[in-house]
């Protein structure tokens, strides 16, 4: 699976406590390999931009700095955003966002900005773009994991079709090849 | 012109791959095929070229030097309360947009 995360993310990244949400998208992200990130050129500006802001500026050293932000390139599949989109988020700075998962063909875009979550229902009846926080996207994974165990284990069981089939039947599991394929395998 | 060749994907039951495993072993091999092995449906393993395994096992250890960093450079933001860091994340953010709209306006 691939996704977007916002440039807050990438930038919350840095700071994150122990036991937190972004800390579990971190480990989920470059430890056990659970997704990939695609950046377009927009939000690696943002990035940039973020860090070297005073606040930045004044508690990372700069040598970590520039580290990050040159492996934050090689860790990310490169976009490139031709798609132009107005007013679908809250704020036309998270448009080019928008773009960037349309021109990836990706589903979800994880954000800690609230008002950009708050437009998640216009954003996925549009485009078919989940917009998510860094929780609902682990309760989502944990789900999606959980149930791909239990597709493979009771694929030809009826006892799948109890809340296991209600959950995958929420329109953004539908999104999920391999969860329609498990539903196909269920039928 | 361009004389890069696009890998070769495919997809096979497990079954069949235990069934042809040499021919399996022998595409991979020369042919640069990368094989998705499906079972009931699901992606259950991956056959990728020695070459290809290199890549993923230098692109793992890039993530996880990422990861190695960020745990380090964290540390500048202990103590600091959660709320002050995402107002500054969200001030600078607006910030960058203005600045971005007046780069462009200014073309």
């Amino acid at each position: 699976m691939k996704v977007i995360l916002d440039a807050n993310i990438l930038v919350s990244l840095k700071t994150a406590r122990k036991a937190s949400p972004i800390q579990e998208l971190r480990q989920l992200w470059l430890i056990k390999n659970a997704f990939q990130v695609a950046m377009s050129d927009y939000i690696h500006e943002e990035v940039v931009r973020t860090l070297y802001k005073p606040y930045f500026l004044s508690k990372l050293d700069h040598d970590a700095r520039i580290e990050y932000l040159w492996r934050l390139r090689k860790i990310t599949t490169r976009v490139e955003v031709t798609t132009t989109v107005v007013e679908a988020a809250a704020h036309p700075k998270d448009d080019p966002i928008v773009a960037t998962a349309i021109d990836a063909h990706l589903k979800h875009i994880i954000t800690g900005d609230k008002p950009f979550q708050r437009k998640a229902p216009h954003i996925f009846e549009t485009y078919e773009i989940s917009v998510l926080t860094p929780e609902a996207f682990i309760d989502e994974e944990k789900d999606f994991r959980g149930f791909s165990v239990l597709l493979y284990a009771h694929h030809s069981s009826l006892s799948l079709c109890g809340r296991a089939c209600q959950v995958l039947l929420r329109p953004r599991y539908l999104l999920y090849e391999v969860t329609v394929r498990g539903l196909r395998n269920a039928e | 012109m361009d004389s890069m060749q696009e890998p070769i994907k495919q997809t096979m039951k497990s079954s069949a791959v235990r069934d042809h495993w040499s021919e399996v072993v022998n595409d991979v091999f020369t042919k640069k095929k990368t094989i998705r092995v499906k079972k009931s449906g699901l992606t259950v393993l991956g056959l990728v070229p020695p070459e290809d395994l290199q890549l993923i096992q230098e692109f793992k250890a890039e993530k996880l030097r990422v990861e190695n960093l960020l745990d380090k450079i964290s540390t500048a933001f202990e103590g600091v309360p959660e709320e002050e860091i995402q107002r500054e994340i969200e001030k600078a953010q607006l910030e960058v947009w203005e600045e971005y709209q007046r780069n462009t306006s200014g073309k």
